[in-house]
């Protein structure tokens, strides 16, 4: 299984949805982060978990930009069975993101 | 106080009227007489229905004051909830929108329900609907938060998603009324 800490590999502080809006956007992390690691996951057939904890605020810019884009690109049923959410703190986002996003 | 305790001391108030004017027209007082005989199933009698008496009106008290402290306690929460979501309301009237205190308001909006709806499952509230209040608040999430919009835009679009989580909480409160 592949794992992503958004909160040590990305930002603490996260953004709105564009890198031209400001710092640690939905599209930086897409581009940057999000999209290489799932590629890898998809290729090896692997899980790729993605911990929310730590990082703040959760905005549904910067998720519809990010996981949202990702569903746009590869397709739902793929990123669901890839995708697997871990996090204490923010179960409201996981529920927008599979209720809205997705 | 509970409008059942109302009936029962309404209906015992009528009776007590009507056997003091019973014994105030038939001069009641001055007929009396007294058996000083003790007949034990008579006593019997009368200990055993004063202890079921005192046994019935404890019972009916306890579970009144129960049910009466958990709707309390509930509908303590419902009014938190209420006053986030007024204030998440105001915040998007006024000319620069404090996004943080948006994002501390949606996951506290959060954690209130969570424990709402728990809370009523474990009190064994029936048929408390939680489903249409919580997909209202995802779509109250889904705008307020979205940080690329204009504050106007989000402004309109949040109004009728607040009052239909209002409605539904309305709805919550009702239920929780109900409950016996």
């Amino acid at each position: 299984m592949k794992h992503i800490k958004i909160s040590k590999e990305f930002s603490q502080n996260l953004g709105g949805r564009f890198i031209s809006l400001g710092d640690f956007s939905g599209e930086k992390f897409y581009n940057e982060i999000l999209k290489p690691k799932f590629e890898e996951a998809k290729n090896e057939g692997v899980d790729l978990a993605i911990d929310l904890d730590g990082a703040s605020p959760y905005g549904s810019s910067f998720l519809d930009e990010s996981f949202g884009r990702l569903k746009r690109e590869y397709g739902e049923e793929s990123v669901k069975s890839i995708i697997k959410f871990e996090t204490k703190n923010y179960p409201h986002v996981v529920e927008l993101i599979e209720k809205r996003i997705w | 106080m509970n409008k059942l305790v109302k009936i029962l001391c309404c209906i015992a108030a009528v009776a007590v009227i009507f056997i003091l004017r019973d014994m105030c027209c038939n001069n009641f007082f001055a007929n009396i007489s007294y058996d000083n005989n003790i007949d034990v199933i008579e006593l019997f009698s009368l200990i055993a229905s004063s202890i079921i008496a005192i046994w019935i009106g404890f019972t009916i008290t306890n579970k009144l004051t129960e049910q009466n402290s958990a709707k309390q306690f509930l509908f303590n929460d419902i009014i938190k909830i209420e006053e986030q979501i007024d204030q998440l309301e105001q915040l998007y009237k006024e000319d620069n929108v404090n996004t943080t205190v948006v994002f501390k308001l949606i996951t506290l909006i959060d954690s209130k329900l969570t424990v709402l709806k728990s809370s009523v499952i474990s009190f064994g509230i029936k048929d408390v609907d939680f489903e249409n209040l919580y997909q209202t608040y995802l779509d109250i999430f889904m705008i307020s938060t979205n940080l690329d919009s204009e504050v106007g835009v989000i402004s309109d679009s949040i109004n009728p998603e607040v009052v239909k989580f209002r409605k539904h909480l309305r709805d919550i409160v009702a239920k929780i009324n109900r409950y016996k």
